[in-house]
């Protein structure tokens, strides 16, 4: 090819460039992703997340529904694990006993009482039994940890009794889970009609395009507070979560369809599509190999960035009361009652949850922005 | 000039087809659901302690004509609402455009007082931020558009009343103050309105702006990085003139494309912020009929009335579009 | 003829975040009034880049080195271009002293702002006169580049144009300050050959009427043959060989331009296969050590040529290569 002298260093140039040439797709967006530090350190929290919400029930210590509530320990406050204090320090962390008591010297109001003598420590222990719980279709019994008497609550109580700290990782899982389901549903949705809108193009697609403009157009959270208003409370938990990740897919495939189709119209009409049908491909070898891949990235990008999107739809939705409830889960649910002064001024526990599901959406942010910068390969030049 | 009316009458046929077509998933949705107005009607007196026989609930059916062909019932009912008349809330009896009227003013003049505010912050912000090769400056911009992403408008006012609260030992809910709640609307009143607004138009504005602000700066970017602005400052073009003739003045097109898109997006978060700042106990607003009502005909009345507004804005834009891009504008014109 | 331009040292680094990358490498020249310079070379060689330092229009992230230097010989005296602070200052040159023509007519004309506009817009910085003068001078100009109808021509805008009017509509913006240097980027690249001849007819007159300087950056050695008086080469951000168009092209010195010239087909005889130049131009990234093209170069001397970065030398009267093949102390 060319005269190049034997030196060690071009061959091992020349090898790296090769394989810069020959890597597969997946290969270089990973590339690129992998340079882009807070996308790096977005997906890292993003799947510490996932794990902790699928792996909840073992993570945490209590039934997060009204089946597992600490009776003794309505409105409790966060209880944080010590190692000393003063009758002494413990390799083993523990908290205090609290009991309550209502009598004429409070007025008849339930008064929590902290005792911090040595024998109301409550030891914390790690792979404790307790309430079982399902996993994958199997049934265990072991939490990561627990107390040895009573209960401990990491992140206190809300009203009910009900541990807020197992409730924040079920909420992250059952949030993840309608999320997913939203978002396949809409994907699904937007393959189809985008597709063929932009497959055929003609009159189908003018047809296709007002209708899927016009759905845009409506709000969609009004739209579907009206409807939702008239679930009928006999659904059961499940219906209702069902019902509620259709409706939230439904809300998203406007977009998405849109996008499918306006990439579609115009790589249909690429010299390389041309090229490729003049070299005998059948459409279907032409889909497949190259208009597929030229989108698919762009696909997943929109997909993960409108996850977070879905997540505070039905966060909305479920704040207002109007999506999912008891005993299912979720963040909208646990803020329900959060708005009452009560809760303001005396119980800002409530809104640790908050924190997370922030963490959450900033991390589904910044991985999306960091897919989609490494996805194209033109977008260095944008910078 | 006569294209020029053509056009506008296209366009206006456009907006008036699409709010047909809106009405009309709207009102196959309304009868989807389960009950329709009579049997609301009859079980709302049922629960006030009144008997219903099956026959009352057929009677009050034909009385308000529920028993026609639907079609029938459609055509009515659009041809009413574009009027402004939406008939009788399901339950409460009583004229919707009554019951709605005012709420549905003070909600649109928050929303798009709160588009306004969105933009008068983005586009100079955004301007900046594109121009601008300061780490810094980008770092933190980035940081603000991601914190508003992924802080919706409802979660920062749940923020904002927590601190309130705690702090300021108030919460700074409601419209009105006491005296005015209920008062005729007299200059007074406006004031008192609008000390109250300011927080619920920053919290409505508050993902806008992080959203335009992420918008303005990546058209700006990318117009600048265009030839024809490399071959104005070769002219000798420079400084301000130089940013707002030339990427900024292009780069405003697709901004006003989307302002019916935006407006979709606030009215999206407005029931959330509306319930927690509890604006509805005082003046309140439209969709404390929407969630508290369980009424159908109010339901569809307010869909219609808020995707009215988007399509109506839809149409001026697209309007103001066309005088100002030139390409369009001949192309009309030819 | 008169000296117009000075060029010395010049040497522009890039901060991208790969690196500091050399785009232009010691680069010096000199061109006299009316007289037309054609700067060649391969995309990548750094020609644009050159031309732009002239008016300082590169990106913020372009670093000159302190030897860089430019000196416009204007009326008024000598303009020291590296000198100059800020957009205030650069308004003399840009626009005024010295005009560019890019390649993408289309592109180079704002969209939404008519062709007029922004002939005025750069007469009423450049000079000083008022609205209704600039566009009479507009409208002459525009009638002088051969567009018929110019007064609506005027009003319109770029998309109504068609391609080899919108070349000339940017020939009569860039011309109408009067400029003493005119910088064409690739003009006729994008424009299709009846045009071509055309628009580098009209360059040729406009230069004989205006006694302008012009620098005309091209790939295309077949227009340099026919509008340059004389021809730079570059590769990959150095200057491998300048002299007149008759030298350069008829006896090329450098083993860069023979291998260009030989890659032309030959019309004489079709059968003949043609012959590229060997190898591939590396990236800015890897630049070689020593002579910048001894990685491709068919007439290598040896390691000789990778150790030493050849100086300029004279092959003939006004005719330099830089290449050790024409250093008499070197062995063969």
């Amino acid at each position: 090819m060319s005269d190049q002298t034997a030196n060690p260093t071009n061959t091992a140039s020349q090898k790296a460039k090769e394989a810069y040439f020959t890597a597969s797709q997946r290969q270089l967006i990973w590339q690129r992703f992998k340079k882009n530090k807070s996308a790096l350190f977005g997906a890292w929290v993003l799947v510490i997340l996932i794990l902790s919400g699928i792996f909840s029930p073992f993570l945490t210590p209590y039934d997060p529904t009204i089946a597992g509530r600490d009776k003794d320990y309505t409105n409790g406050a966060p209880q944080i694990p010590k190692f000393c204090d003063e009758n002494g320090c413990s390799a083993r962390p523990f908290v205090y006993t609290y009991t309550r008591e209502r009598s004429i010297k409070t007025n008849f109001r339930w008064v929590t009482q902290v005792k911090t003598g040595l024998e109301d420590r409550r030891y914390v222990y790690f792979f404790v039994k307790g309430t079982p719980y399902k996993l994958f279709g199997l049934t265990f019994d072991r939490h990561l940890f627990g107390v040895d008497k009573g209960q401990i609550h990491l992140f206190g109580t809300d009203a009910t009794g009900k541990d807020i700290f197992s409730r924040t990782f079920a909420a992250i899982k059952t949030s993840m889970a309608v999320g997913t389901i939203g978002v396949f549903i809409a994907f699904f949705m937007a393959l189809i009609i985008g597709g063929v809108s932009g497959y055929y193009g003609g009159w189908i697609d003018s047809i296709l395009q007002m209708v899927t403009d016009t759905i845009r157009t409506v709000p969609a959270i009004p739209l579907f507070m009206a409807l939702a208003a008239f679930i009928p409370d006999a659904w059961s938990a499940e219906m209702r979560f069902f019902f509620i990740s259709i409706i939230l897919g439904f809300i998203g495939w406007p977009t998405l369809a849109r996008r499918v189709r306006t990439h579609l119209l115009t790589e249909r009409n690429q010299e390389y599509v041309l090229a490729a049908q003049l070299c005998g491909a059948s459409p279907a070898h032409i889909i497949r190999r190259h208009l597929l891949p030229s989108f698919t990235s762009y696909i997943i990008v929109d997909l993960v960035i409108s996850f977070p999107y879905m997540v505070l739809s039905e966060t909305a939705l479920s704040f207002i009361g109007l999506g999912l409830k008891d005993p299912v889960n979720s963040l909208g649910v646990m803020l329900q009652n959060v708005t009452s002064a009560d809760v303001l001024l005396n119980y800002q526990w409530y809104f640790i949850p908050v924190i997370f599901f922030i963490v959450l959406v900033l991390a589904f942010v910044f991985v999306g922005d960091g897919l989609r910068d490494a996805a194209d390969p033109y977008s260095d030049s944008k910078k | 000039m006569l294209q020029f009316a053509r056009f506008v009458t296209t366009r206006a046929a456009l907006a008036v087809t699409t709010l047909l077509l809106v009405s009309f998933i709207v009102f196959s949705l309304m009868e989807l659901v389960p009950g329709d107005c009579a049997e609301r009607y009859i079980a709302f007196k049922n629960t006030q302690g009144a008997v219903i026989t099956t026959a009352d609930i057929e009677a009050e059916r034909v009385r308000l004509g529920l028993d026609r062909p639907y079609v029938e019932r459609w055509v009515k009912w659009v041809w009413n609402a574009f009027q402004g008349d939406f008939g009788d809330s399901c339950i409460l009896r009583l004229n919707i455009s009554q019951l709605l009227g005012d709420k549905f003013k003070i909600s649109l003049g928050l929303s798009l007082a709160a588009l306004a505010l969105a933009y008068a912050i983005a586009i100079p912000v955004g301007v900046y931020a594109a121009v601008s090769k300061n780490r810094v400056v980008n770092n933190i911009l980035r940081f603000v558009s991601y914190l508003g992403l992924a802080l919706p408008n409802f979660l920062l006012a749940l923020m904002i009343m927590l601190f309130s609260t705690v702090y300021f030992g108030e919460s700074l809910t409601g419209l009105f103050s006491k005296e005015f709640r209920d008062a005729a609307w007299s200059w007074p009143k406006f004031v008192d309105f609008l000390k109250h607004a300011w927080l619920p138009i920053f919290i409505l504005g508050w993902s806008a702006t992080a959203f335009a602000i992420q918008t303005v700066r990546a058209l700006m970017s990318d117009e600048i990085g265009k030839l024809y602005v490399t071959a104005a400052e070769a002219r000798g073009v420079s400084g301000r003139r130089l940013l707002m003739r030339y990427p900024a003045r292009h780069a405003l097109a697709p901004i006003i494309n989307s302002l019916g898109f935006d407006l979709n997006r606030i009215f999206n978060e407005l029931p959330v912020v509306a319930l927690i700042l509890t604006l509805t106990e005082a003046g309140s607003l439209l969709i404390d009929a929407l969630a508290k009502s369980n009424d159908q005909q109010m339901a569809g009345a307010i869909i219609f009335l808020l995707t009215g507004s988007i399509v109506a804005i839809n149409f001026f834009t697209d309007i103001l579009l066309a005088i100002m891009d030139p390409r369009v504008r001949k192309s009309i014109l030819r | 003829m008169t000296r117009l331009l000075d060029v010395e040292n010049l040497t522009l680094q890039f901060d991208t975040d790969e690196g500091r990358i050399t785009a232009v490498d010691n680069v010096s020249f000199t061109l006299e009034q009316g007289e037309v310079m054609g700067l060649v070379g391969e995309s990548g060689s750094g020609k644009s880049v050159t031309a732009k330092s002239l008016m300082r229009l590169n990106a913020g992230n372009a670093h000159y080195s302190d030897k860089t230097r430019v000196t416009l010989h204007l009326e008024d005296g000598p303009v020291d271009v590296m000198a100059l602070n800020g957009a205030k200052e650069m308004e003399v040159v840009r626009g005024g002293a010295i005009s560019m023509i890019f390649q993408e007519p289309m592109a180079s004309f704002a969209p939404a702002i008519t062709i007029g506009d922004q002939m005025v817009e750069q007469l009423l910085i450049h000079t000083d006169m008022n609205k209704a003068q600039a566009r009479e001078v507009s409208i002459e100009m525009l009638n002088r580049v051969g567009i018929s109808d110019a007064a609506q021509r005027f009003g319109q805008y770029a998309f109504e144009l068609s391609g080899g009017m919108r070349q000339r509509a940017m020939i009569a913006m860039a011309l109408s300050t009067k400029p003493k240097l005119l910088i064409a980027d690739e003009p006729t690249t994008a424009l299709d050959v009846t045009i071509q001849a055309q628009v580098i007819d009209l360059m040729k007159d406009l230069v004989k009427e205006f006694h302008m300087g012009i620098i005309f950056i091209t790939h295309d050695l077949g227009v340099i043959a026919q509008t340059a008086d004389k021809v730079a080469v570059m590769y990959l951000g150095r200057l491998v060989e300048q002299g007149s168009v008759r030298d350069v092209i008829r006896r090329p010195a450098h083993p860069y331009t023979r291998g260009l010239i030989n890659a032309l087909p030959d019309l004489e005889d079709l059968e003949k296969p043609l012959e590229p130049i060997p190898g591939d131009i590396p990236s800015p990234l890897e630049r070689p050590a020593g002579c910048v093209f001894n990685t491709r170069c068919t007439e290598k001397i040896g390691a000789i040529c990778e150790q030493n970065v050849p100086p300029f030398l004279d092959v003939a009267d006004g005719h330099q290569a830089a290449c050790l093949l024409y250093d008499e102390g070197v062995e063969k």
